[in-house]
């Protein structure tokens, strides 16, 4: 029966080491940005999950959450357990938590070894391939208030014997270089890319690369950081109305309050604080000196603080901050005010689900980014794929063979067509048996541009498929979804604007019909006489969307 | 960076989270009585490591060294707190401080592993544990093909097409790989897969019904979140314990847990000898939280 696999020459070079391996790949869900007992401020908000038991997590099993001592015991289960996940203890006093566990010579080495012993105990090395756990770990550097924090994920078990930190290593460059003296050049074996995440959070320094940049330079970048994170705990990066744009569905779970329309030079209204920016930004350097710094695949996590990967579901959430935001009314108070949602989930194509097949799909960023829920979106670019490409039953496999999957460059322009063809695929979140997912609304394109003979770039957000005024409500009181939807989106879509002498990249946007936020799931847990003003002021958007975000494909003159 | 943004970044909650975890670390450091040199209890010497402590938490929250004047003002409110925190334990504070108290009681438990670590388990032993814990255990697994007849394509004509299309299949069994169907952007055929996956791809109820099927005919229709499915299970994986060799650090980390965990209890057991303990009658669950609403 074997022999019925399509077989498809690009991926033979991908040894099967799983009985599910898939040459036009799985999907799997993941979760890459998760602290434990091991982070100084998880310990310190009351998290006593450690390592082990957040793997244990994300494969089903239940966890404790921290509660006062007088309050009863808390716990979380997932009701979808996880494909994969890395924790990613921020190495800064590493070994110092939990206080008096490492006793010996050297804490923090002690400390990063119990991390990858639990990463490979967790990780399934049988045929089975169940579960697959990366050694990783938060590298927290910030200059001047400003953060610039990026996740280490190691692709296998040769890694170095120290986690490095920021007070080693205090800029993302010194990271990068000491990342190659340690892992990449050693001739160990050991592989590593380093995640940037929280761009909002920078005040204009995580995408802020310089006109100077070398070309030397912006490959080391790329080659080092081929994905950022667009969505997690800590608010939305994707975009922010006002900054370059006017794009009404960025404004989506932003932490900062500012209207960037009224105030532009607010450090939290900077380009290099947003992913769809820092694209652009990517583009422009590449038309100056051929070579793109900022090529970033999309992913999301959640970082949670209580050890709890995945845990992203808004009608069971219970907060990611241990003590701090425990309770609906915290949350929606002074604990709210840290984390803003319960963050997202990334999902990527790959073959099988081990180590050096999610890592290579990381690589090439065959990955997309969800906030916090599964649903299954596919994005290809290519020259030749027919208008029909949805009718057919093996378009996926025409669509890998007659071009390149999300994160991909766009084959060398064919001069017989007068514009790439993207195919858009989705498949709505089916959920869970107590409560299934939302039906799909619309998809969309976003494309930046360079206009060759200013050097600037320029962005636009097409409607590709659904129907963005299908009139779908929901409840606010029971959170209960309405009206019409689709199961499953898709379309052949030709860039009507395009011209092949301008450099650009396109990603897909794909939108759920709506439903409660968060805020409005936590107001509605708490007695109408007691909940906090914001639950009826009109300061928190209390109806969202829900929505994933693709890997762009880029397009190179 | 401006006096005004640093009050901004000051009030930022996430930095007033890391300075809680500050202040948390910084007790428990006392606590630990790590800190803070000085010959008798009237008498307080900043060391050079102290220092470098301060600076190293200042850079924490901060993301930089402090100036000349913060470090002054660090340490002299270091000192501070030191004469406060002295003053709290000559006072016994420390004493009903949950978290003061919760702390010293892992502590104590670390001290006792660090005292008994548990034996490494012998290659029996190992094998023993894998087949009674129930943990190991790869699930069921199914490889199956699958024909897709699209809700949103077809509306409620997905099931009579499918249908149709199964009896046709059942006229002429020998078809191999159907034609027929709606595209699906998972692909036809699926290899290995547990019931999980398939909810996760195909919606909880789906995989459920396909996970009941024997495998050889094609059946159904069976409905998922998309639309009907004619499914033909090829083979079926009976669920097995992993071989040792696949889960060995993973068994005897598990193993090892489990001997802490007897060793810990059993130091508990030992310590409670030392000590009469009387526990008083206390109001009913019930009444007690009838009293705190």
């Amino acid at each position: 029966m074997l022999l019925c696999l399509p077989l498809l020459s690009a991926n033979a070079d991908n040894n099967s080491r799983c009985t599910s391996f898939n040459p036009e790949r799985n999907l799997y869900f993941g979760d890459m940005h998760v602290h434990t007992s091991y982070s100084f401020d998880a310990f310190a908000f009351g998290t006593r999950t450690d390592p082990s038991g957040a793997y244990d997590f994300a494969q089903g099993a239940p966890a404790t959450l921290a509660s006062p001592p007088d309050d009863p015991p808390r716990t979380a289960q997932l009701a979808r357990p996880l494909d994969f996940a890395a924790v990613t203890d921020h190495s800064e006093y590493f070994g110092q938590y939990p206080p008096g566990m490492f006793t010996g010579d050297n804490p923090a080495r002690d400390a990063w070894a119990h991390e990858q012993m639990a990463a490979e105990a967790a990780n399934d090395t049988t045929p089975g391939c169940s579960f697959t756990a990366f050694i990783a770990y938060e590298w927290t550097g910030s200059y001047g208030g400003a953060w610039w924090h990026r996740n280490v994920i190691f692709r296998n078990a040769q890694v170095p014997d120290l986690a490095i930190s920021s007070w080693d290593m205090g800029t993302p460059q010194d990271l990068w270089a000491a990342l190659h003296a340690v892992c990449l050049d050693a001739g160990t074996g050991c592989d590593v890319i380093a995640i940037p995440h929280n761009p909002n959070f920078s005040n204009g320094l995580m995408f802020n690369v310089p006109d100077a940049i070398t070309p030397e330079q912006a490959n080391t970048r790329a080659a080092m950081e081929p994905l950022a994170e667009i969505h997690q705990a800590k608010g939305d990066s994707e975009c922010k109305i006002g900054v370059q744009n006017n794009d009404p569905l960025c404004d989506f779970y932003q932490k900062f309050p500012v209207d960037c329309m009224a105030s532009p030079a607010d450090p939290t209204c900077s380009p290099a604080n947003f992913i769809r920016n820092a694209l652009r930004r990517g583009i422009e350097l590449e038309e100056r000196i051929g070579v793109n710094p900022l090529k970033l695949g999309i992913i999301s996590d959640t970082d949670t603080h209580n050890g709890t990967p995945g845990d992203t579901d808004e009608a069971a959430y219970q907060g990611h901050l241990g003590l701090i935001d425990r309770s609906p009314a915290m949350r929606l108070t002074t604990g709210g005010d840290g984390y803003n949602n319960p963050g997202g989930l990334v999902a990527v194509w790959a073959q099988e689900n081990s180590r050096d097949s999610i890592f290579d799909a990381l690589r090439r960023r065959e990955t997309y980014g969800t906030s916090g829920y599964r649903p299954k979106l596919r994005f290809f670019g290519g020259w030749s794929y027919p208008d029909n490409l949805c009718d057919q039953a093996d378009l996926i496999t025409t669509a890998y063979q007659g071009g390149v999957p999300m994160g991909g460059n766009l084959p060398p322009l064919d001069p017989t067509a007068s514009s790439p063809a993207f195919l858009i695929t989705a498949l709505r979140d089916p959920g869970t048996a107590d409560r299934p997912g939302t039906p799909l609304q619309h998809a969309q394109i976003v494309k930046g541009w360079i206009d060759p003979a200013s050097g600037q770039s320029f962005e636009r957000v097409y409607e590709v498929a659904g129907d963005p005024g299908n009139g779908a409500t929901v409840d606010p009181t029971t959170c209960q979804t309405n009206g019409p939807g689709f199961d499953s989106l898709c379309a052949v879509w030709r860039d009507p604007d395009f011209d092949s002498s301008q450099r650009a990249f396109y990603y897909v946007r794909l939108l759920d019909n709506p439903t409660c936020s968060i805020y409005q799931y936590d107001c509605n847990r708490i007695a109408p006489d007691q909940q906090p003003a914001s639950c009826t002021d009109g300061s928190l958007q209390m109806i969202t969307q829900n929505r994933a975000w693709s890997s762009p494909i880029w397009y190179q003159p | 960076m401006t006096a005004h943004s640093i009050r901004r970044w000051f009030r930022e909650p996430a930095l007033q989270f890391l300075l809680i975890g500050a202040a948390i670390f910084a007790l428990h450091a006392l606590v630990r009585g790590q800190v803070s040199g000085g010959d008798s209890p009237r008498h307080i010497r900043v060391t050079r490591e102290d220092i470098r402590r301060l600076r190293d938490g200042h850079f924490a929250l901060m993301g930089r060294m402090p100036s000349q004047e913060e470090e002054q003002r660090i340490i002299e409110r270091y000192v501070d707190d030191e004469v406060l925190f002295r003053e709290a334990l000559a006072l016994g504070l420390d004493k009903g401080d949950s978290v003061v108290r919760g702390r010293l009681a892992q502590k104590m438990q670390f001290v006792s592993e660090d005292l008994n670590p548990p034996a490494e388990p012998t290659e029996s032993e190992l094998r023993e544990f894998l087949k009674s814990s129930g943990k190991y255990v790869q699930p069921r697994k199914m490889t199956f093909q699958q024909i897709f007849f699209s809700r949103d394509r077809r509306g409620v004509r997905a099931k009579s097409d499918a249908e149709a299309e199964l009896s046709k299949l059942k006229r002429d069994p020998s078809q191999g790989a159907p034609a027929s169907g709606d595209p699906f952007m998972l692909g036809k055929r699926f290899a290995d897969r547990s019931e999980t996956d398939l909810a996760g791809l195909f919606g909880p109820a789906f995989a459920k019904e396909v996970f009941a099927l024997p495998p050889g005919d094609w059946s159904g229709p069976i409905a998922s979140s998309y639309g009907m499915h004619l499914v033909r299970v090829e083979n079926i994986t009976p669920s097995a314990i992993s071989p040792l060799e696949a889960v060995r650090e993973r068994v005897r980390q598990d193993l090892l847990q489990v001997r802490r965990d007897e060793a810990n209890r059993a130091m508990l057991r030992k310590l409670h000898e030392k000590y009469r303990i009387e526990i008083e009658a206390a109001p009913t669950l019930k009444t007690a939280e009838a009293r705190r609403k």
